[in-house]
């Protein structure tokens, strides 16, 4: 199975739900069971502050994009007109290709009569996977700083979890925040999608702005407002008029902001929360059912 | 000599854009004839990345020699244009079309 936990806005709890429930999950459920955490938010991946482990393995990822062979080239254009993404510049004289805009769709490369274009690995980030007990393993994408496509990466990842998960592993994707082709790309796999999200009127505007970014995707979603307590009852009116589950309500504590900013987890010391969360599982275990 | 003015409007008392790459469009100024003609960006204006590159190939295309806007050129923008070796003119201020040709160029 794998949850994907997402948000329209960010800062939410995205991160502390995953921490927090694949803890608790590698802690409780049957023996046979192992966690993988993925953090898939490779632009700034954060889940990693709260889990120390063992370094499992290491690996350097490439996405191919375009090059320019001069001595090939006889100067058609073909290239700069078929590009979708504005990648290429003809200058008659000369040709330039920007690889950080190049979409690795191969049409220059495959469509120049000359094969001046062959396509090369560009470095875009690096994926590492760790074991923390025997139950729980996290994998984390980290984007190189300056490069600008995010999904690549993701789309690279996504790959690695199928590789490292069998039918036996629980996937929780901790995902980018926002609506746009990152987070479409991080929950493709997912069974079902939590949107976290925090009951107030910035929460409740980009709230809606996921939900309706999945329901476009057909992923059975369900809502957790993080920070119960605070601002209004806006969040819940609206999952209740669209009838979207709302799966859980995470207190607002002090202590709780205080453990996170020290990177502690939260369902070892505060039973309020370790109590909501395993809530929080038992309602994915029945919506997913239900959804079968 | 070839000159190529990202401007507001067609014509030469129309302001010069503060913006290269999403310019509204480019006047030409050929020096020889003394005439000016104008190339639309319209298509760029909706291109999501890549504009200032889509830009200055347009000026390549008509071989200028000196290209002006009134705001910065982007850095891929910059990195073609140097390519083609033509002498770049930023914050040209807000004048004209006409302004900057007498401006710049005399």
């Amino acid at each position: 199975m794998q949850i994907a936990i997402a948000s329209g806005k960010g800062g939410t709890g995205k991160t502390t739900l995953s921490v927090n429930l694949a803890t608790l999950l590698s802690q409780q459920i049957s023996e046979d069971i192992t966690i993988l955490l993925a953090d898939m938010d490779v632009e700034e991946p954060n889940s990693g502050l709260f889990l120390k482990g063992e370094l499992l393995r290491s690996e350097v990822k490439y996405r191919m994009v375009a090059d320019w062979d001069e001595k090939r080239c006889t100067f058609c254009e073909r290239c700069a007109n078929i590009c979708e993404f504005n990648a290429i510049a003809y200058l008659g004289i000369s040709v330039m290709v920007f690889p950080e805009l190049c979409h690795s769709c191969y049409a220059c490369s495959d469509l120049c009569p000359e094969d001046a274009l062959p396509m090369i690995p560009r470095r875009m980030g690096e994926t590492k996977e760790y074991r923390l007990t025997d139950r729980l393993y996290f994998m984390e994408s980290r984007l190189d700083i300056g490069v600008e496509q995010a999904t690549p990466l993701i789309e690279q990842s996504r790959k690695h979890i199928e590789e490292s998960s069998t039918e036996n592993t629980i996937v929780i994707i901790d995902a980018p925040p926002g609506t746009s082709c990152p987070v479409i790309e991080a929950v493709k796999d997912a069974d079902i999608v939590l949107l976290v999200t925090e009951p107030t009127p910035f929460g409740l505007h980009d709230l809606t702005l996921a939900v309706d970014t999945m329901q476009e995707l057909k992923k059975p979603i369900a809502v957790v407002i993080n920070k119960y307590g605070i601002g209004n009852r806006d969040v819940e009116k609206y999952c209740a008029d669209k009838q979207i589950p709302v799966i859980g309500k995470i207190p607002n504590l002090k202590e709780a902001a205080m453990m996170y900013s020290k990177g502690e987890i939260l369902v070892d010391s505060i039973p309020e929360i370790r109590k909501e969360i395993a809530n929080i599982y038992q309602n994915i275990i029945k919506l997913t059912k239900s959804n079968q | 000599m070839k000159v190529l003015i990202a401007a507001k409007n067609e014509g030469w008392d129309a302001m010069v854009s503060d913006r290269f790459g999403r310019a509204p469009g480019f006047s030409v100024y050929d020096s020889d004839t003394q005439k000016l003609t104008w190339h639309s960006n319209a298509d760029n204006l909706q291109a999501e990345h890549g504009v200032g590159i889509q830009a200055a190939q347009i000026a390549a295309s008509h071989k200028a020699e000196v290209v002006i806007t009134g705001g910065n050129f982007g850095p891929k923008a910059s990195e073609v244009l140097q390519k083609t070796g033509a002498r770049l003119i930023d914050y040209a201020g807000n004048i004209t079309v006409k302004e900057s040709i007498e401006k710049y160029i005399g």
